[in-house]
């Protein structure tokens, strides 16, 4: 911890005025046993019900976030795939940003050599060329059954579409290695961030939790100091920079805590429920 | 617009646009209805302003077509109102034409094309023909190796990646550069030529606080203009950082976004 944001219990000095909260899910809203608690329902309800326009912003797929989207009863919007995919509930689609095909294949011819667990998701469905312990690990959690397919190169040479996201699932020095070697293959031609030490995202560059969060706000009148973003990873930094209230999960990565306005308890301990009844309700 | 808030309410009275897929559609178009919101901001007694990184030269068919009351152009360079330059900061011979040496020994340079009083100079022969060109000329073709007998506006080169580009500031502290997104082209100028200088620039001469002036954009050379400015306005086909940037989003250039925002907001 850095000292120097505030952090549980210590409260900042000013209280926010929040119109719009975006939610990361897993280490942040959900517990390590991915519920929602009951504590943590009723504080977003109340928000909900002072005017403050509550949505998720997750790098999961749109069908994993969805029952939690149905659980809290939203109407709004949600952000997937870190913003390559923001889609009401109803299956509306708002913005789909994927990659180019060709770009994707590329991506694949290099990805695929390095003998990792590669996911390709086409729309909103998930894509392996083999399953391995942490595929299995990643469905069960996620809740998503994947497609297995003999290649994942001819697949996508074989389609109409490009990828929504590629995800990389490996050690933490081997992810390490590889968001290295696509930073200098790529540059920025793609967006490769580890949600978790072990799992990279590899989104198309323009996407992103804080742009799809600043195009929301800006399309409902809402102004960035009116804007609080919750998170834990790597993944959220752009949106927690971008909101004027940015929050980080006391179980959160260093470098998120330290770009954060406050710290919150973490997931274990209810730290969305914390926040949202200490900043937000009157 | 600072972000840990104090709403400011003060009405607006000075309206920047950059030009390129900002105030412009893609094809460079002005639409009729976006030249007679302009019109009636004239009529309302706001001040217009283009904010390019063209030359006044390369602008000179929408000034003449939308007649703003300023122009900050070359990326913020140089500010004229009427005849009058109300702002210059350009990099003087001697180090535009250290810069034009170390840029012509960078792997993989290609056009490098510099803005002067006396002309615009390019390294290579441009074809009447040749697309994209055409608000451009003349491009007088030169041999830096020579070097120009006059201070710039800016370089600006084609280079295959940033890092090159950003490789030759460490021999020039008083440069600085600022890429075109999704080009391979960057602008060098000196420091103090940004856009928010010729802005607040601007601004200063016009006795205008800089709480009551807009600035609109889409790219990089618009982010501290859009940030420091009163209020800040992202087109939405703009970049990421300059949409997380903005106090507001609006429609697309095609769709003219600036002035829908206009017609809502200042008028």
């Amino acid at each position: 911890m850095t000292g120097k944001t505030p952090a549980y219990p210590v409260l900042p000095d000013e209280k926010p005025d929040i119109r719009l909260l975006a939610l990361d899910l897993d280490d942040s809203l959900l517990t390590d046993a991915l519920v929602i608690t009951p504590r943590t329902k009723k504080a977003i309800q109340a928000a909900r019900a002072q005017g403050v326009t509550v949505t998720l912003a997750t790098g999961r797929m749109f069908q994993s976030a969805l029952p939690y989207a149905r659980e809290l009863e939203l109407e709004v919007p949600l952000i997937t795939y870190q913003g390559a995919l923001v889609c009401m509930p109803d299956g509306r689609i708002i913005s789909h940003q994927p990659f180019d095909r060709q770009l994707s294949i590329e991506l694949l011819e290099f990805l695929l050599p390095y003998g990792y667990q590669v996911n390709v998701y086409v729309k909103d469905e998930f894509y392996i060329e083999k399953s391995s312990p942490e595929a299995e690990v990643y469905r069960a959690r996620i809740r998503t059954n994947f497609h297995e397919v003999p290649s994942l190169t001819a697949m996508m040479a074989g389609g109409s579409e490009g990828a929504t996201k590629i995800a990389v699932i490996a050690g933490a020095e081997q992810i390490r290695e590889i968001t290295a070697a696509m930073q200098e293959r790529f540059g920025k031609k793609a967006l490769a961030v580890p949600s978790k030490p072990t799992f990279l995202e590899i989104n198309r560059p323009d996407t992103g939790k804080g742009v799809a969060l600043a195009v929301m706000a800006a399309g409902l009148g809402i102004e960035r100091r009116q804007v609080m973003a919750i998170g834990d990873s790597p993944n959220d930094l752009d949106m927690i920079e971008y909101a004027g209230w940015g929050v980080a999960m006391a179980n959160g990565e260093e470098s998120v805590k330290e770009k954060a306005r406050w710290i919150t308890a973490s997931n274990e301990e209810e730290g969305v429920a914390i926040a949202i009844e200490l900043l937000l309700l009157s | 617009m600072n972000n840990t808030g104090k709403e400011t309410k003060k009405p607006l009275r000075l309206i920047v646009m950059d030009l390129d897929n900002s105030l412009l559609r893609r094809d460079k178009s002005i639409s009729a209805y976006t030249q007679s919101i302009l019109d009636q901001c004239r009529t309302n007694g706001l001040c217009t302003a283009f904010a390019t990184a063209r030359s006044e030269s390369s602008s000179k068919r929408f000034i003449d077509w939308i007649q703003p009351d300023a122009m900050i152009s070359n990326g913020g360079a140089l500010v004229r109102v009427g005849d009058r330059i109300v702002y210059r900061a350009t990099m003087s011979r001697e180090i535009t034409n250290r810069l034009l040496q170390a840029l012509l020994q960078t792997p993989g340079i290609g056009y490098v094309t510099v803005d002067t009083d006396e002309g615009y100079f390019v390294n290579q022969l441009v074809e009447e023909s040749t697309p994209g060109w055409s608000d451009y000329l003349p491009a007088y073709p030169r041999d830096f190796a020579h070097g120009l007998d006059c201070d710039a506006y800016k370089v600006s080169v084609q280079l295959p990646d940033e890092d090159g580009a950003r490789a030759i500031l460490s021999g020039f502290p008083m440069i600085d550069v600022i890429p075109f997104y999704g080009e391979n082209w960057y602008r060098y100028a000196a420091k103090g030529a940004d856009k928010w200088d010729g802005v607040k620039a601007l601004a200063a001469h016009l006795a205008i606080d800089r709480e009551a002036v807009v600035a609109f954009g889409d790219d990089y050379s618009d982010l501290e203009m859009i940030k420091q400015c009163g209020v800040g306005v992202a087109v939405a086909n703009g970049i990421s950082e300059v949409k997380m940037a903005a106090d507001a989003i609006c429609a697309d250039c095609d769709e003219d976004g600036i002035a829908h925002w206009i017609e809502v907001h200042c008028l």
